[in-house]
């Protein structure tokens, strides 16, 4: 986009961005590509190999396994909360935008949410990459200074006298929600564990499924 | 900066969240600008960050969000001397006319760069911080003209340290100097005036930000 002042993008009547057929940036992309690799500062497995990464095996799924423990393990729990990025290497999850690791416990007192108000910062090593509406504007401006009207949005209200405590991600620390462990899961090991957990539930806008809907 | 995309507290984005929100990688392309970027970056995370703020505050809101990282990857490798604009144009121009795209494989490089992916390098823990859990607060006001993590909305604000997280690079200054980081805990009422929601907005902020309160 740098020499071309074309608008990019249609709005509909919300205002929401909607990308057209994005031939431009889809031939920038493919050009740059072409540039590096001819230049060999790039490979092209390399790019293949990074997409294969965070499409297939870096996502909430990754989440899903350490909240599952944290809910098996009372001894595995107490490590991550106080020392996530330890706990979380445990099982082998780990790297870029994930260096230093903290886990927020939901409580019936207490529910966590995760923002970034200045760019898009996200726990990759647990969550993946970032959904659009994460690293956009509204939910961006809106979270740290109505999350309640954000949580509706989301089909989540919470009781009157439950605190929300909004992490804004503003240095390199990563936040993940530890969500609380739904009712009626007693007997469930740790895969079933974490079928409920979904990856809103980690960030703190939306809350894990119920083990009769999952 | 305070530029565009120190967006706290603002009003008039609308919903968020819509219909197809959830996508990460909305187009394919986008995958490719993101492992692009992933790659070859020449700079620093603050470095990278401050390319996409001076985009422009009209372009800021229209990009995409990969749109801003393909301008990122590219101009990132001008200005550090990798390659030119003109040089892309003309691949654009081959491509666009029919020529294949040169592939490559480099399978131990490629094991090296994902290796260092999955590496984390925690923050060590502070080594001097000048405060402790439970002293209060108060964010310095500033108006820097270049890259910085402390946002406007907190600016003046008072509140309670509740960690300290360790030592990192000060983004202000490109990771030259390194200081302690601090998570302090905010009042809404304190940031907004109003306290609607009783909730509490938390926010890791270097020591330079800070002043006792």
């Amino acid at each position: 986009m740098h020499d071309h002042d074309h608008d990019h993008h249609d709005h509909d009547h919300d205002g929401h961005h909607h990308p057209r057929p994005a031939s431009e940036q889809e031939l920038r992309t493919r050009a740059l590509e072409a540039v590096l690799v001819e230049k060999g500062i790039v490979t092209s497995d390399a790019i293949d190999a990074i997409i294969d990464r965070y499409v297939n095996d870096v996502g909430p799924q990754n989440g899903a396994r350490v909240v599952a423990r944290a809910w098996s393990d009372p001894a595995y729990r107490d490590r991550l909360l106080e020392d996530g990025t330890a706990a979380i290497a445990e099982l082998g999850f780990a790297g870029e935008e994930g260096h230093t690791m903290v886990v927020v416990e939901n409580t019936p007192e207490i529910h966590n949410m995760i923002v970034c108000t200045l760019c898009s910062c996200y726990p990759w090593p647990v969550l993946g990459l970032p959904p659009t509406w994460y690293k956009s504007a509204p939910y961006r401006a809106r979270v740290v200074a109505e999350p309640r009207a954000v949580l509706n949005e989301f089909g989540v209200e919470l009781p009157d006298a439950m605190e929300i405590r909004v992490w804004d991600s503003t240095a390199e620390v990563r936040y993940l929600v530890l969500p609380m462990r739904p009712a009626g899961t007693d007997g469930l090991g740790e895969d079933d564990l974490a079928a409920l957990v979904t990856r809103d539930s980690m960030i703190g806008t939306g809350l894990p499924l119920a083990p009769a809907t999952a | 900066m305070d530029g565009i995309h120190d967006v706290g507290g603002m009003h008039g984005f609308g919903p968020a969240t819509w219909p197809g929100a959830d996508a990460a990688l909305p187009n394919e392309w986008d995958a490719r600008a993101f492992a692009l970027a992933v790659a070859s970056a020449p700079r620093s995370t603050h470095a990278f960050r401050h390319t996409i703020e001076q985009i422009g505050h009209a372009r800021y809101l229209q990009a995409s969000y990969y749109e801003k990282w393909l301008y990122e990857a590219e101009q990132a490798l001008v200005e550090t001397g990798a390659l030119t604009h003109e040089e892309v144009d003309a691949w654009a121009a081959r491509l666009a006319a029919g020529e294949p795209a040169p592939r490559s494989t480099d399978p131990t490089r490629t094991a090296s760069l994902l290796g260092g992916l999955a590496e984390s390098h925690p923050m060590p823990p502070a080594a001097a911080p000048s405060f402790g859990v439970g002293d209060r607060v108060r964010v310095v006001r500033m108006r820097p003209a270049g890259h910085t993590r402390c946002p406007r909305y907190l600016r003046g604000a008072t509140g309670m340290i509740v960690a300290v997280r360790g030592d990192d690079g000060v983004p202000d200054v490109d990771n030259a100097e390194r200081e302690a980081v601090y998570a302090v805990r905010f009042r809404a009422r304190d940031l907004w005036g109003t306290d609607v929601d009783q909730h509490a907005v938390l926010a890791d902020l270097w020591e330079r930000y800070l002043e006792a309160a």
